[in-house]
């Protein structure tokens, strides 16, 4: 008698155990899959904002349509400009997207100019490829990238160090293809684009 | 121009249909605080009866890391100029470039939003992972900063998800290219 007790005993330790281990198992599954919260909620203007957009979304989601008798107004698009300045062969460009991460690449200047049916691209500034230097400190560089009219690159460029260290450089002036550079720190450094060479006059 | 295709929106009577947003590439090292904090300040006043998003879609360069926390920001940026300009701000949303194949810009954002979560009681809710995957096709693929819009958003739900107080879903990734 006492044997058949222990036995059915055994048997629903058993069972409990197996059906704590699924249970386990579910809420380990269901915690993994769950997306998870925001730790802290949006600030009060941005509820509200969101609450707005998600508004427009789920009536946007259940009219798809316009409004019957709705008609676009026209729009009139601007073209856009460059602002650049007359640099000896070329020009300098104010307003530039550099094509370099800006991770490893501070990038200052663009100067250009346009021969034939190609563009000589030059781009000044510094590397950011070593941690805890600042700009001041880093190795400053002129990149010049060869590119036809619709942009694609073309060999014939390269990547140039400045002699020292002397931080970020700027385009300042150039007179012919011979650029005159401002370095962070104040130093003023000439290169001279047909040799490839930074020269020690401008 | 946000508020200009704003006020068309309503013109045209597309108000339930369609939201418009502005965003800033905003990069430490191609301005100053002072200049790029009176640009998203002027970017709200200019429709002050108007809520639009603002995305800053930069990356945090020169930000800390977690293998490299003592770098300097440059131009004079201090985390608390970048807490503002992508967070902070009225209705400002970080949509922060994570290229990097290494996983750094993620984890400067991730350090972003602890020090957002520190000094401000509230972590940075992300509105998504942006990366430049296509763009690295269109010119002939990028050595360390081609990061695929999986790739990218991972990195970034791995780290805010790794610690409590800046768990969030992450419900977006995007990637940009040079194709019209």
């Amino acid at each position: 008698m006492n044997k058949m007790i222990s036995k059915q005993f055994t048997r629903m330790l058993f069972a409990v155990v197996v059906a704590m281990l699924l249970l386990g198992a579910l809420f380990a599954i269901v915690a993994r899959s769950a997306p998870p919260t925001l730790a802290t909620p949006y600030p009060p203007i941005k509820q509200t904002y969101e609450a707005s957009v998600e508004q427009t979304r789920i009536a946007a989601s259940n009219r798809p349509q316009p409004p019957a008798g709705t008609t676009p107004i026209p729009m009139t698009p601007t073209p856009a400009s460059i602002a650049r300045q007359a640099a000896g062969a070329g020009f300098i460009v104010n307003d530039f997207t550099s094509p370099f991460p800006a991770m490893s690449h501070v990038i200052t200047s663009m100067w250009y100019e346009e021969i034939g049916n190609q563009r000589i691209v030059v781009y000044a500034g510094a590397l950011r490829d070593e941690p805890g230097v600042t700009t001041a400190a880093s190795q400053g560089v002129v990149i010049v990238q060869i590119e036809t009219l619709d942009h694609t690159l073309v060999s014939g460029g390269g990547t140039f160090s400045t002699p020292s260290k002397v931080g970020a450089v700027t385009i300042v002036i150039a007179r012919g293809e011979r650029l005159t550079l401002q370095s962070i720190n104040g130093t003023t450094l000439y290169f001279d684009l047909p040799t490839r060479q930074f020269v020690a006059s401008p | 121009m946000v508020k200009s295709v704003n006020d068309w929106i309503v013109a045209s009577n597309y108000t339930s249909k369609l939201t418009v947003a502005g965003a800033n590439d905003i990069e430490l090292s191609w301005s100053g605080p002072l200049e790029t904090r009176a640009w998203v300040d002027g970017f709200f006043a200019n429709a002050p009866t108007e809520t639009f998003a603002l995305y800053n879609y930069g990356a945090c360069d020169g930000c800390p890391y977690l293998a490299s926390q003592n770098w300097v920001l440059p131009n004079g940026w201090v985390k608390e100029d970048v807490w503002y300009v992508s967070w902070g701000a009225w209705t400002t949303y970080p949509l922060p470039e994570i290229y990097l194949i290494d996983g750094k810009n993620a984890s400067q954002w991730y350090l972003m939003s602890v020090w957002s979560y520190t000094n401000h009681a509230s972590a940075m809710n992300f509105s998504g992972s942006f990366t430049q995957w296509q763009a690295c096709q269109d010119v002939g693929g990028c050595t360390s900063t081609g990061n695929t819009p999986t790739q990218g958003w991972t990195q970034l739900y791995n780290y805010l998800n790794g610690d409590t107080r800046t768990a969030q879903p992450l419900n977006w990734a995007t990637d940009i290219t040079w194709q019209q």
